[in-house]
């Protein structure tokens, strides 16, 4: 499972604005390529920090770039708010684990028709709950193996449902038979 | 005249000749009681419930259609949440887990190539007849266009315990393979913990060969967690 969005956007924060001043220091020092500066954003527009931070006094560097403000407070609520928004994004992707590729559950044979995908590992899904009970009539596995139920976490599915699997149809009896998928 | 003169007919079938003398004051009180009495009264009646029936039923009527698209709450399941990719119950789904804002969670679908890649048009949650959140292209009046509810934003704190149940339950059981017995045992202990009140652990079967280790999962609507088979052995 990949490291909340948050704690991986405190970790880029904490090692750029450790890595800034050795960076602005190196461009400074080196006088034979001073274009080669950290470009920054500034109030709406762009500072190479090499050729002087003019009225900027605090910069944080993250993945995305680096942007300076006019005060060090600036900067802190700046970053503040980013690493809200990062636990809301964590938030919104689930607190379950999620499988990189989904499952794919089609209501025709052939991959035709409507289709429910699941991305959501280690938990049961029922799929009455999405409007596709005994509707499943052909499948694709993402990246992660999963077990199609004709029941409620019962009487799994014999055909091949691993990493990768899938079938333009059903197994003779299986047709519009499942009920809950898992991908522990 | 002939005997086809009506007048004469009528004399002939007179049932009262002869009796026109017989008026008495009797009769006379009987008459204007009669007047005296609303002719329309007898009629009026079947008018009156008539009316109250009509006035009833358009009030139902427009009560229906005011509840229908008024009708608003919150996910009675929130272990997760469904993105639809048109306002059609039967359009293509893609499932997240469970998410406090269904529809910035559905957004990042709309941007991802999952939906689309073109970014989210205007998003509108609803609730499902399953009480799941229920994410469709459109405005607010996509959920009574479709029949449902609007989805009321928020957690209770029930719904915000079984989300935390459904996660632990994940890490749980991912982190080791627990065998039928103590895959019980532990979903007991874990509801336990949660706080739940009401709910209980089943069994969905003997755990069949080649899904030795067990999975556990909440289901909000049966008030269950549900122990399964999920995984081989290591």
């Amino acid at each position: 499972m990949k490291p909340p969005l948050l704690r991986r956007a405190l970790m880029a924060t904490a090692i750029t604005l450790i890595a800034l001043p050795a960076t602005t220091a190196a461009a400074a020092e080196d006088d034979s390529a001073p274009s080669s500066g950290v470009i920054a954003e500034f109030e709406g527009s762009t500072i190479n920090l090499a050729e002087g931070w003019g009225d900027a006094n605090a910069c944080s560097v993250t993945a995305d770039g680096t942007t300076c403000y006019r005060t060090e407070a600036e900067m802190d609520a700046a970053v503040a708010a980013t690493a809200s928004t990062a636990a809301r994004l964590s938030h919104e992707i689930g607190p379950l684990g999620v499988c990189s590729t989904s499952l794919r559950l089609y209501d025709g044979t052939s991959f035709d028709g409507q289709v429910v995908s699941f991305t959501t590992t280690g938990s049961l899904i029922t799929l009455s709950s999405y409007g596709f009970d005994n509707k499943t009539s052909s499948y694709k596995v993402g990246a992660c193996a999963a077990t199609l139920y004709s029941g409620i976490q019962t009487s799994p599915y014999p055909g091949n449902t691993g990493a990768g699997a899938q079938a333009t149809s059903m197994l003779s009896g299986w047709d519009n038979t499942i009920s809950s998928v898992l991908m522990p | 005249m002939s005997e086809r003169d009506p007048l004469e007919v009528f004399s002939r079938v007179n049932p009262f000749a002869g009796e026109v003398d017989a008026y008495t004051e009797a009769d006379e009180a009987r008459l204007l009681s009669i007047i005296a009495t609303p002719v329309t009264a007898g009629g009026r009646r079947p008018s009156r419930r008539r009316l109250v029936v009509v006035v009833g039923v358009g009030v139902v009527v427009v009560a229906t259609a005011a509840f229908a698209l008024l009708r608003r709450e919150q996910a009675s399941d929130p272990t997760g949440v469904a993105c639809f990719a048109t306002a059609d119950l039967n359009a293509d789904i893609v499932v997240l887990g469970p998410s406090p804002d269904p529809v910035a969670a559905c957004a990042t679908v709309w941007s991802d190539g999952r939906l689309s890649a073109d970014g989210p048009p205007q998003l509108t949650a609803c609730v499902n007849d399953s009480g799941v959140a229920s994410v469709f292209p459109g405005d607010p009046s996509v959920c009574s266009e479709l029949g449902l509810a609007e989805l009321v934003p928020g957690r209770s704190a029930e719904h915000q315990a079984i989300v935390d149940l459904q996660q632990r339950m994940a890490e749980f059981y991912s982190a080791d393979c627990y065998r039928q017995p103590e895959a019980l045992a532990t979903a007991q202990q874990l509801l336990d913990e949660s706080g739940l009140t009401g709910w209980s652990v089943q069994l969905a079967e003997d755990f069949p060969p080649g899904f030795e280790c067990g999975i556990a999962t909440p289901l909000a609507d049966a008030r269950t967690v549900i122990v399964g088979g999920g995984r081989p052995a290591p």
